[in-house]
C-alpha cells in the first residue's frame, strides 16, 4: 500500500473525523484528528491495518511560527501536539496519528487499553508536558524524580533547561503494596548484575515470583531538553552519541538520518556505507558483550571472560577506524567526518576474520552446552501474543517469532544495498533470544565484509553534503536497528537553526515493559537472567530531562544512615 | 605421646586454616584465571585469599543484627577447627575414637547451621532467601554424603575413620565402595559452595544470600571457615577413598594427603569454570539422583559383605 492509498483508505473509513492527512515525506504518513477520536483511529490502525505502535511524541508548539509539515493543512499550530507513531512494517511506512490538544488544558484519552505498549509513552507525555491522560492504567510518576515539584513540566518551552528545583530527600517512590501472603525481594536500585540503577520490587512466595513493580528513570541527564534548547543541528550528534555507552553510534546515526529524512536529502553513498560498517561493528561488540554478561548472570564466568576477550580487538578496530574506542564523533548531518581509506580495508578484514574464527568456537561451545540449555530453555518466556501487545523490539521480539528488523523493514544508511538477514526464532524463551543474537553476530561479520567490498567498489570522494540553514517545521523520523532492538529518533525543526523537538526512544523502553510478563510465576533464580536476556540499557532508556545530582533521586547515604539507631 | 598428639592436632588446625585458602588460591589463579578465563589473575598468585581475608579483617563492621549475628561466625569457625582435629591427614586422625565419624558429621552440619543462623539473625529478604536455600541444600547434601559413608561403614563394620583408612588401604576398593564414591564426588561442588551449586550465595540473584549482611571481620571469619570446610571435606574424601600411599612414615603420608587434597581443589575449579549455576529445583533433582546411587551402593555393600 502506498502512502496515498493509505490516506485514501483512512479518509474513506473516517471521513469528517480526519482533520488533515498527508504523506509529508516519502514513507511518512501523518493523520491529524481531534483528541477524542484518537482511540477509535488507533484501534482501526492496529486491528485493520496491522500497524505496530512504536512511540508517542509530545511537543509544545505554543511558540512555533511555522506549520509542521505533517499537519501543514492546519496552518501554524500554537498548542500542544501529541503524536502516536505506528509502523506499517510490510509497507515500510511510518503512520503518525496526531492530535492537536487544548493549549490551556491539554488532555487526551489513553490508548493503552488498545495498545498495552503505549503505557509508558503516555505516562511520559504526562510527566514531561503536563498532558492529562484520561483513563491511564498507571497514573504514577514514570520519568520525573519523586521530589520533582508538581506542576513543573520540563519539556514545556517556558521551563528553562537549567532549572533546579529544591531537592526533597524525604520523597519516596510510590510503590505498590505487596499482595497478601508474599514477601518483597528488591532487585535494585543498585544491584550486582544490573550495571545501572533500576528498581524492581519482586513479590515472591517462596521461590516463585507472583508479581513485580518497577521504578526506573534514575539516569535522566536532560539530553532531549538540552538538544532542543541550546544546541545547533551539528552539535546534537555528539550529544546523541553520549546517550548510550554501547550503542552511541546508533543514536547519532538515527538522529542525523532523521534530520536528513526531514530535509528529504540522503547522505553520499560512501558515507552511508561507512555508517553501515560502523553500525555492524557495534553490533558485533555489543552481542559479544551481552553474551559475556548473560554468562556472568547465571554464574558462568568463563563465558564472560572469553567473550570479552574476543570483543576487545573490536574495540581496537573502532579506534583504528575512528580514533576512539567509543563515541567516535563520526556522524554529522549530511554525512560522516572521516573516510575509511583503501589502506584500511585489509586490516579491518583481518581483524574481522580473527573475530569470526573465535566467535564460531564460542558459539559452538554455547550452543551445545547442556547445562546452559537447562538454565535458558523455557525460562523467561514471552509469548508471541504478548510480544506483539507490548510492542517489544529487537532480539526480544525476534526470539518470540515477531519478524521485525528495522534494517530490512525501514532501510537506513546503506541497508538497501547491503541486506541483513532477519533471524527469527519462535520459542520466546531466553534460549531463543540467545540464538537470535549468536546468529546475528555471525551475520554482522558478513555485513562488515560486504560493506568493505562495497567501499572498495566505489571511488573515494565526497563523504558529506554541506548543510545550509534548515527551515522550521520539518519533521523526520528514523528507526535504527540497535543490537537491542530499534532505536527511534523523531525531530521537528524550529527557528534559528535549532531543533524544536527531539524525541529519542531507546529499544530498552518497550522491552523493559515486558518484564512483568516474562517473570510472572518464574523462579527467583530466573529473574536476573530474564531481565538480562533483553540486554537492558537503562541510561539509553532514561535519556531525558533536567535532573542533576542535587535535585534528583540520588540520595547521599551517610554512615549514620547505615547504622541502626539502637547500635549507634 | 600426649605431647605428640597435641602437636599433630595443632598442625592439623594450622593446615586447615592455611592450606584451605592457599589451595583455593592456586585453583583460582591457575585453573580459573589462567586456563579457563585466559586472563592473568591475581598478581599475588595463590596468596590472594589471604590478602582478601586480611583486608576484610581490617575493615569496619557495618553489619546489622543482634548478638546472634555476632556470635554465629565465631561458632562457625569453631566448628570448622574442631572438625579439622577429626580428619585423617597423615594416617588415622590424631583424636580418633569409635564413632568419631558421627561427631565429624555433626560439626560439618554445624557449619551450615551457623551460616543459616547468622543469616536468619540478619533478617533481610536476601539473607532469608539464602538461608532457605542453604537449609534445602543442607538437608539433602549432607544426607547424600552420609549415605555414601554408610556403605563404607557396612564394608568396614566400623564407625571409626581410622579403621576405614586401614581397611581401604588393605583390601582396596570393591564395587560398592566405587559406587559410593560417585555421589560424594559429584556432590562435592555443593559442599564447596561453588558453581553449579552455589545457589544459596548466588551473588547475581541474592547478592551473597546468607552472607549478604555480613561485613568486615564477620565476613572474613565466614569466608575463612568455608575455606576450612572445603579442606576438611576434601581431606575426608581423599583419605577414605584414596588412602594410598599409606606408609609408616607419617610426614610422607601428610604430603601425599595434601597433594591429593589439592587435586580435589583443582577439580572443583575446573567444574566451576565449565558450568553455569543451576536453579535450586534443578540442583535438588540432581542431589536426589545422587542419593539413589548412594542407596544402591548400600544394597551392593550388603550383597557383597
Amino acid at each position: 500500500m502506498t502512502g496515498q492509498e493509505l490516506i485514501h483508505r483512512i479518509r474513506g473509513g473516517f471521513g469528517e473525523k480526519i482533520l488533515d492527512a498527508r504523506e509529508a515525506r516519502p514513507a511518512q504518513v501523518y493523520v491529524t484528528v481531534a483528541p477524542e477520536n484518537v482511540p477509535q483511529l488507533a484501534r482501526s490502525f492496529v486491528h485493520e491495518l496491522g500497524a505496530r505502535f512504536i512511540v508517542t511524541v509530545g511537543a509544545d508548539t505554543r511558540r512555533m511560527n511555522a506549520p509542521m509539515i505533517g499537519s501543514e493543512g492546519l496552518g501554524v499550530v500554537r498548542s500542544f501536539v501529541a503524536s502516536h507513531i505506528f509502523s506499517l512494517d510490510a509497507d515500510q511506512t511510518f503512520l503518525t496519528l496526531r492530535a492537536i490538544l487544548d493549549p490551556e488544558n491539554p488532555r487526551i484519552p489513553s490508548i493503552t487499553g488498545i495498545v498495552p505498549g503505549a503505557k509508558w509513552a503516555e505516562a511520559e507525555i504526562h510527566d514531561l508536558l503536563g498532558v492529562d491522560i484520561d483513563d491511564h492504567p498507571d497514573p504514577r510518576r514514570l520519568v520525573l524524580p519523586d521530589d520533582w515539584p508538581e506542576g513543573i513540566y520540563p519539556l514545556r518551552k517556558d521551563v528553562p533547561y537549567n532549572l533546579r528545583p529544591e531537592p526533597d530527600t524525604s520523597a519516596r517512590p510510590k510503590m505498590r503494596e505487596a499482595p497478601e501472603g508474599t514477601t518483597v525481594l528488591p532487585i535494585g536500585p543498585f544491584y550486582p548484575v544490573l550495571e545501572e540503577p533500576a528498581y524492581f520490587r519482586l513479590f515472591v512466595r517462596g521461590e516463585t515470583v507472583v508479581d513485580c513493580d518497577y521504578r526506573g528513570f534514575y539516569n535522566h541527564r536532560g539530553i532531549e531538553k538540552l538538544g532542543d534548547s541550546t544546541l545547533s543541528y551539528n552539535q546534537v550528534p555528539f550529544l546523541a552519541e553520549r546517550i548510550c555507552g554501547i550503542c552511541g553510534f546508533i543514536h547519532s546515526t538515527c538522529y542525523v538520518e532523521a534530520i536528513e529524512k526531514a530535509l528529504g536529502e540522503r547522505a553520499p553513498r560512501r558515507a552511508r556505507i561507512v555508517r553501515t560498517l560502523l553500525l555492524e561493528i557495534e553490533r558485533i561488540h555489543s552481542h559479544l558483550l551481552w553474551l559475556g554478561i548473560a554468562g556472568h548472570i547465571i554464574g558462568f564466568e568463563t563465558i564472560l571472560m572469553q567473550s570479552w576477550r574476543i570483543r576487545e580487538p573490536v574495540m581496537w578496530l573502532c579506534e583504528y577506524i575512528t580514533g576512539h574506542r567509543k563515541t567516535y564523533g563520526m556522524n554529522i548531518v549530511g554525512g560522516v567526518r572521516k573516510d575509511i581509506e583503501a589502506s584500511m580495508y585489509q586490516p579491518i578484514l583481518d581483524c574481522v576474520a580473527k573475530i569470526e574464527t573465535e566467535s564460531i568456537a564460542v558459539v559452538k561451545a554455547v550452543a551445545n552446552d547442556s547445562s546452559l540449555h537447562a538454565r535458558l530453555r523455557g525460562a523467561g518466556v514471552l509469548t508471541n501474543a504478548d510480544a506483539k501487545a507490548i510492542c517489544v523490539v529487537g532480539p526480544t521480539a525476534r526470539g518470540s517469532g515477531v519478524a521485525i528488523d528495522a534494517r530490512v523493514d525501514h532501510p537506513y544508511a546503506a541497508y538497501d544495498e547491503i541486506v541483513a538477514k532477519k533471524m527469527v526464532h519462535t520459542e520466546g524463551d531466553i534460549w531463543a533470544r540467545t540464538l537470535v543474537r549468536l546468529e546475528e553476530l555471525l551475520d554482522s561479520i558478513r555485513l562488515v565484509r560486504e560493506s568493505i567490498r562495497a567501499l572498495a567498489a566505489i571511488p573515494e570522494g565526497a563523504i558529506a553534503n554541506t548543510l545550509e540553514s534548515i527551515p522550521a517545521g520539518l519533521e523526520g523520523m528514523c528507526v535504527v536497528e540497535a543490537p537491542r532492538g530499534e532505536a527511534i529518533h523523531y525531530v521537528l525543526t524550529g527557528a534559528d537553526n535549532k531543533l524544536e523537538r527531539w524525541r529519542v526512544r531507546a529499544p530498552t523502553y518497550p522491552n523493559l515493559q515486558a518484564v512483568p510478563v516474562m517473570i510472572r510465576d518464574a523462579q527467583v533464580a530466573d529473574v536476573p537472567i530474564s531481565i538480562g536476556s533483553f540486554d537492558p540499557c537503562f541510561s539509553c532508556t532514561e535519556r531525558m530531562e533536567v535532573v542533576d545530582l542535587d535535585s534528583g533521586n540520588v540520595k547521599v547515604i551517610r554512615s549514620a544512615d547505615l547504622i541502626p539507631p539502637e547500635a549507634s | 605421646m600426649i605431647g605428640t598428639m597435641i602437636g599433630i592436632g595443632a598442625l592439623q588446625i594450622v593446615l586447615c586454616l592455611v592450606a584451605g585458602p592457599f589451595f583455593e588460591g592456586i585453583s583460582r589463579k591457575y585453573v580459573r584465571a589462567r586456563i579457563a578465563h585466559g586472563r592473568v589473575g591475581p598478581l599475588t598468585g595463590a596468596m590472594q585469599p589471604f590478602w582478601d581475608l586480611a583486608k576484610l579483617l581490617g575493615k569496619e563492621d557495618l553489619s546489622i543484627g543482634g548478638p546472634l549475628q555476632r556470635i554465629a561466625p565465631v561458632l562457625c569457625m569453631g566448628a570448622v577447627l574442631t572438625a579439622s582435629l577429626l580428619i585423617p591427614l597423615g594416617g588415622a586422625p590424631p583424636f580418633g575414637f569409635a564413632g568419631d565419624f558421627i561427631v565429624l558429621l555433626y560439626f560439618l552440619t554445624m557449619i551450615s547451621v551457623m551460616i543459616v543462623l547468622g543469616a536468619a539473625a540478619s533478617g533481610t529478604s536476601y539473607t532469608m532467601g539464602g538461608a532457605l536455600r542453604e537449609v534445602m541444600g543442607l538437608l539433602i547434601v549432607d544426607l547424600v554424603m552420609a549415605v555414601s559413608f554408610i556403605t563404607v561403614m557396612i564394608n568396614t563394620r566400623s564407625l571409626r575413620i581410622g579403621d576405614w583408612i586401614e581397611w581401604e588401604a588393605a583390601y582396596g576398593p570393591n564395587i560398592s565402595m566405587i559406587l559410593a564414591l560417585i555421589p560424594i564426588l559429584l556432590v562435592m561442588p555443593a559442599q564447596f559452595g561453588k558453581v553449579p551449586f552455589d545457589t544459596p550465595e548466588a551473588e547475581q540473584e541474592l547478592m551473597g544470600g546468607p552472607l549478604a549482611e555480613m561485613s568486615g571481620p564477620k565476613l572474613a571469619l565466614y569466608k575463612w571457615a568455608i575455606y576450612g570446610k572445603q579442606f576438611v571435606i576434601a581431606a575426608l574424601f581423599v583419605q577414605v577413598f584414596f588412602p594410598w600411599p599409606l606408609t609408616p612414615i607419617w610426614p610422607l603420608n601428610l604430603v601425599a594427603a595434601l597433594v591429593k587434597i589439592l587435586v580435589v581443589f583443582i577439580l572443583m575449579g575446573v567444574v566451576e569454570a565449565l558450568m553455569p549455576r543451576l536453579r535450586i529445583d534443578q540442583s535438588l533433582k540432581y542431589y536426589a539422583t545422587l542419593f539413589v546411587i548412594g542407596a544402591m551402593a548400600i544394597v551392593m555393600a550388603y550383597l557383597t559383605a
